[in-house]
């Protein structure tokens, strides 16, 4: 119940990021259809491509805002008070917010890695380019642990008084982790060392929010 | 076998430095309506925040229904309903969602009697929380509260916002609730004549500690307020013991003293007082006194 809770509170917030990715797969279907009629396949397709690693960065941008925001509200609207009183306990509501964002992490980069076999599959020569030996899951992998460290993050400094640390340190924050992928790639240490930074930052969030007056 | 619901040993609490909670202790036991008193700042809601779990104490003990109030889990939670002082209930929620989600986290839920509520209160279930009024909200909170049919009913100041009416249904229910065998409730409130008519043991804080703890009855047998008259000028001072206030104008003395015992009565006597009568003491004219 809880767990529906807060993918109900995230929706709205999950509309912008969903439609970016539904976007990304038109564009990618529609580029690639004038592509092939006009003999132009990998001019195109590079430019997707580059749009669709923008779109995964701006991501863990928007989660770690996400994160922000959530902390920030639930802190003024006092909803965790609220149901810190009937029968939860903080760790559910901790582990409900957690799993709401996962849910919503997963969701936007299933339909992104979908955009991106379609792009495999219609490009007739299959470039290697596009999936060197197993690009795609290293891809996924390293996304889904820079947008989860940036949603811990993100929740972390929501909970700070005022509103400049919970505005501005989240967007600090994600683009030391973007600098990180640029640095070194979608790889798999890359992907390891944000899964750490995710778990710091979860594990502190949640230890934060155990143990902090509810006001 | 510990019948206490409620037990607060040794609790302090500071805020910036500042003490707020000075070495409370407090016990309520089971089936009792324990009315918490004290003037704006002494710290009520800072010992049901602690006892609840929101607020983490300097140091000391506080246990609900058997639990430390910082490890209760979702089923002793579930027995537990809380009335919160200004009802923070989630605010973009309209009544009807509030209350299923209430339904759904809740280990029982008696959902006639909750509706039964609803059409007392008259409130609307498919209007927003943060379009109620004050004392809609204070309703709505009263009702969920009630619905999950609590061991424990804890409230802050309940009746703040309610129109007479309301008020009256209101403790009309607490008397109702108090009926069913077992239940306890802990609430605060700044209208002693509600204090007054449902609570069986009174509570009262002063400067961070439990300065008044006891039956009703009893704190109104023990604190007493005399109206003495002497034949000359009345005594400036007395050397005597648990002197609560004390008034002189001329020939007239108003003394309110706690323990008033026959020991006392013939200290007075040997200032040879014209007349002593007593004046009737309401609980507000005690807690004013204290």
């Amino acid at each position: 119940m809880l767990i529906k809770r807060e993918i109900e509170a995230l929706a709205v917030y999950m509309l912008l990021p969903l439609v970016l990715a539904l976007v990304v797969i038109a564009l990618v279907i529609s580029s690639e259809t004038f592509a092939r009629s006009n003999y132009r396949q990998l001019g195109v397709s590079s430019g997707v491509v580059l749009s669709f690693w923008g779109i995964s960065g701006f991501l863990s941008l928007y989660f770690a805002g996400i994160g922000s925001y959530q902390s920030y509200t639930d802190r003024n609207a006092k909803v965790s008070t609220f149901l810190c009183t009937l029968a939860t306990t903080r760790h559910q509501i901790f582990a409900a917010k957690t799993i709401a964002a996962v849910v919503y992490i997963l969701i936007v980069l299933i339909l992104l890695a979908g955009a991106y076999v379609i792009l495999l599959m219609i490009l007739p020569s299959r470039p290697v380019l596009l999936n060197p030996s197993g690009l795609l899951g290293r891809m996924i992998f390293t996304a889904f642990w820079a947008h989860l460290a940036g949603y811990g993050l993100g929740l972390l400094l929501g909970w700070n008084q005022g509103r400049i640390i919970p505005t501005f340190g989240p967007l600090l924050l994600s683009i030391v982790i973007l600098c990180m992928i640029l640095i070194k790639g979608f790889s798999l240490s890359a992907g390891v060392v944000l899964m750490l930074a995710a778990a710091a930052a979860l594990g502190r969030a949640w230890q934060k929010f155990s143990t902090m007056p509810l006001q | 076998m510990n019948d206490m619901v409620v037990k607060i040993e040794d609790l302090y609490k500071y805020f910036d430095g500042r003490c707020v909670l000075n070495g409370v202790n407090l016990s309520v036991p089971r089936g009792c309506i324990y009315g918490l008193l004290g003037r704006n700042g002494t710290g009520k809601t800072t010992i049901i925040r602690i006892l609840l779990g929101l607020e983490p104490a300097t140091r000391g003990a506080t246990e609900l229904l058997g639990a430390e109030s910082n490890r209760l889990t979702a089923r002793q939670r579930g027995k537990i309903g809380y009335v919160a002082e200004g009802h923070h209930l989630i605010q973009n929620y309209k009544v009807g969602k509030l209350a299923q989600l209430c339904k759904n986290l809740a280990n029982q839920w008696d959902q006639k009697f909750f509706d039964h509520l609803m059409s007392t209160f008259r409130l609307p279930m498919d209007r927003k929380i943060k379009k109620l009024s004050a004392g809609m909200r204070a309703q709505l909170n009263l009702a969920l509260a009630m619905a999950i049919n609590p061991e424990l009913l804890i409230m802050d100041d309940p009746t703040l916002g309610l129109d007479t009416i309301a008020r009256r249904q209101f403790l009309e229910l607490a008397i109702d609730l108090i009926q069913k065998e077992g239940r306890t409730i802990l609430f605060c409130s700044h209208i002693l004549s509600d204090v007054e008519r449902i609570a069986d043991r009174i509570g009262i804080l002063r400067a961070g500690k439990i300065l008044v703890d006891c039956s009703l009855e009893e704190l109104k047998r023990r604190i007493k307020k005399l109206r003495f008259i002497f034949a000359d000028k009345a005594p400036s001072q007395l050397h005597l013991n648990e002197i609560i206030n004390q008034q002189s104008s001329g020939r007239e003395m108003i003394l309110t003293v706690a323990n008033w015992n026959q020991q006392k009565q013939a200290f007075m006597e040997t200032f040879g007082p014209a007349s002593c009568s007593e004046i009737a003491l309401s609980l507000e004219d005690i807690f004013i006194e204290c």
